[in-house]
């Protein structure tokens, strides 16, 4: 039970993030492989704050003042989180505008290795040995659940923001520049600009989940905002279709579940390896195959299915008929 | 924003006697383009009156498509001057000359090939469309009244355009005539006073360039429209134009009536080399 609200808060986390991407490389079609980096910001940031401003509101004998204070602290870190990873957005953004493609991707896995070496070497961010959060909001038994509903809410209002933006002329003008930048450069849409309201947009929530991620974790190490973060979420939202909300959460859920589930089941299989006596058969454990695995599913769907699982199908199809007048609506 | 509340005052003060027959919407002097040593276009001079449908054709490689890059501010010019509508236009990035009224179709279809043939007109009307950001993510009254209004616009367009029952498919699936009509319905709705069309009528047979026609001499009298369009279709061009550039090499070679054209020995010999028949002859893409 303590183990899935775990999940639950932490696969929340996740859709913050993968969220904001579907955003930059689904929708604008910005090949980033930097989000880790605006991630890694968000969290450092937030536990910056928490530990200049409450560093330890919540001892045993805390009062009601003070753990108003925390919270009032953490409320402060989600804010500068955000303002700070959405500069770096801006900063990502206004110097790559020109960059497409392989060129963009380097540029941002260039970014977001810039801040993990910066963390690993300022101490006054605990350098490679991490930085200890304290404890804020609520201690005790109920604090999973309460960060379990923090996080929930989070992911449901990046969501929400993400689907807000796209449904509206902003988001199509975001699509276009995927589609077809030239085109949509000569129909009046200011593509230079688009593309940082993008990133800024995405940044922003990954400052977000780095936010709660501190709160909550209460320790930071730089290792886990690295490269294989980054690429971790890039294909969350890739294999959920790339024009798909519902398809970047159904991703990010089952590509964390799984490798989960397969540890979680202990199931082991059978190898065989070449020794000076011959072939000898061993057993690995299927979630260390986890990557391989992983691997071949990647290669499966960029054969069978390059657009993703869903494509562009959203759940919302299931509720809003596709050729509706919209005369008759309004 | 300035410049686009000068457009909206541009807009409200000329209304509907900008068809005015002497209002020059477009007058370009002197325009030149070069790649490197080459040169593209060169010298070339153009006057558009409010309401104008002219047309500019050439040999294949003569510089058409680059006039239409440059215009629209795709290209930056080498040298030369344009005024838009009384705007000095010269070195404007494209979008912001479109919120001056232009709008252009493509030689190669540039439609938004997954988004629905809906959502590609909508995306004509983004640049006015004036709610912010914020007011989309709060789904704010701003975003709902425009919204409604855009989906109430793009349907009229897609109706003008006969694409109404097609509007929730994705722009790829339409056959190719449809999607040469989506693309002006595209243009029309970034609201523009003048259309540049390439060749609109490519890969069309006689029967869908005839309703095109019918089409855009429609368009031109509901909207205002002042139109230039590139078509080797001499056809089509002799029978819609009022008045046809040539261009050749980059640079002007005649220019006048479809009649004094036809008749024009420095087009003939641009189009055919010296001797061989007129313009109207096989040597041109007009036997269909």
């Amino acid at each position: 039970m303590d183990f899935a609200v775990h999940h639950v808060t932490y696969v929340c986390i996740l859709l913050m993030l993968t969220g904001g991407l579907s955003l930059i490389h689904g929708r604008t079609g910005l090949l980033s492989i930097g989000h880790a980096g605006f991630w890694a910001v968000g969290a450092y940031t937030a536990g910056f704050v928490i530990n200049r401003l409450a560093p330890d509101l919540l001892a045993a004998d805390a009062t009601a003042g003070s753990r108003l204070l925390s919270v009032a602290a953490f409320a402060a870190a989600v804010v500068c989180a955000m303002l700070a990873a959405s500069l770096c957005g801006l900063l990502v953004g206004v110097p790559c505008l020109r960059l497409r493609g392989d060129y963009l991707a380097i540029a941002t896995l260039g970014f977001s290795e810039i801040i993990r070496v910066v963390i690993v070497n300022a101490e006054s961010l605990g350098g490679a040995a991490g930085m200890r959060v304290p404890a804020v909001v609520c201690v005790g038994d109920t604090r999973r659940f309460v960060f379990a509903g923090i996080a929930a809410a989070g992911a449901a209002f990046s969501l929400l923001m993400v689907r807000n933006l796209l449904s509206s002329t902003h988001g199509r003008a975001l699509i276009s520049i995927r589609e077809d930048e030239v085109a949509s450069q000569l129909l009046g849409v200011n593509v230079t600009r688009y593309k940082v309201v993008s990133f800024v947009f995405g940044a922003a929530l990954a400052g977000l989940a780095g936010a709660v991620y501190a709160a909550y974790m209460g320790y930071l190490a730089p290792r886990e905002f690295g490269f294989m973060k980054s690429v971790e979420l890039l294909l969350m939202v890739v294999l959920g279709g790339i024009g798909s909300l519902t398809g970047t959460v159904l991703a990010t859920v089952a590509l964390y579940i799984i490798p989960e589930a397969l540890r979680f089941a202990e199931w082991s299989v059978p190898v065989w390896s070449l020794t000076d006596a011959g072939w000898r058969r061993g057993s690995v454990e299927l979630a260390e195959l986890w990557m391989v695995v992983y691997a071949i599913i990647l290669i499966v769907m960029m054969l069978l299915r390059p657009q993703g699982l869903l494509g562009s199908w959203e759940i919302s199809r299931l509720w809003k008929k596709p050729n509706q007048r919209p005369d008759a609506t309004g | 924003m300035g410049d686009k509340q000068a457009v909206e005052e541009a807009e409200s003060t000329s209304g509907r006697d900008r068809l005015k027959r002497d209002f020059e919407i477009l007058s370009v002097e002197k325009l030149a383009k070069s790649f490197g040593g080459l040169r593209a276009v060169s010298d070339f001079d153009l006057e558009l009156k409010a309401g104008e449908l002219v047309g500019l054709i050439g040999p294949n490689g003569a510089g058409k498509t680059t006039v239409f890059n440059l215009l629209t501010g795709f290209y930056k010019p080498t040298s030369g001057v344009i005024r838009f509508a009384g705007y000095d236009v010269h070195g404007m990035p494209p979008h912001r000359i479109t919120e001056y009224g232009m709008a252009r179709t493509f030689q190669n279809i540039r439609l938004f090939g997954d988004m629905t043939v809906e959502d590609n007109v909508k995306v004509g009307f983004h640049h006015r469309t004036c709610y912010g950001i914020a007011d989309a993510l709060l789904r704010r009254r701003a975003f709902r009244d425009s919204e409604a209004e855009v989906a109430q616009k793009t349907g009229e367009l897609l109706d003008l355009f006969s694409l109404a029952d097609k509007r929730g498919e994705p722009a790829r699936s339409l056959p190719y005539g449809e999607q040469r009509r989506l693309e002006i319905a595209r243009a029309m709705a970034a609201g523009p006073r003048l259309l540049l069309l390439d060749e609109p009528v490519a890969g069309m047979n006689r029967s869908e360039s005839r309703d095109l026609m019918a089409l855009l001499r429609r368009l031109r009298v509901e909207f205002d429209l002042t139109m230039l369009l590139i078509e080797h279709d001499i056809k089509f061009v002799m029978d819609i134009c009022e008045r046809i550039v040539v261009l050749d090499g980059g640079e002007i070679i005649a220019s006048g009536s479809p009649a004094e054209i036809c008749s024009n020995p420095a087009v003939i010999e641009a189009y055919l080399g010296s001797g061989g028949s007129t313009p109207g002859g096989g040597g041109m893409n007009a036997s269909r």
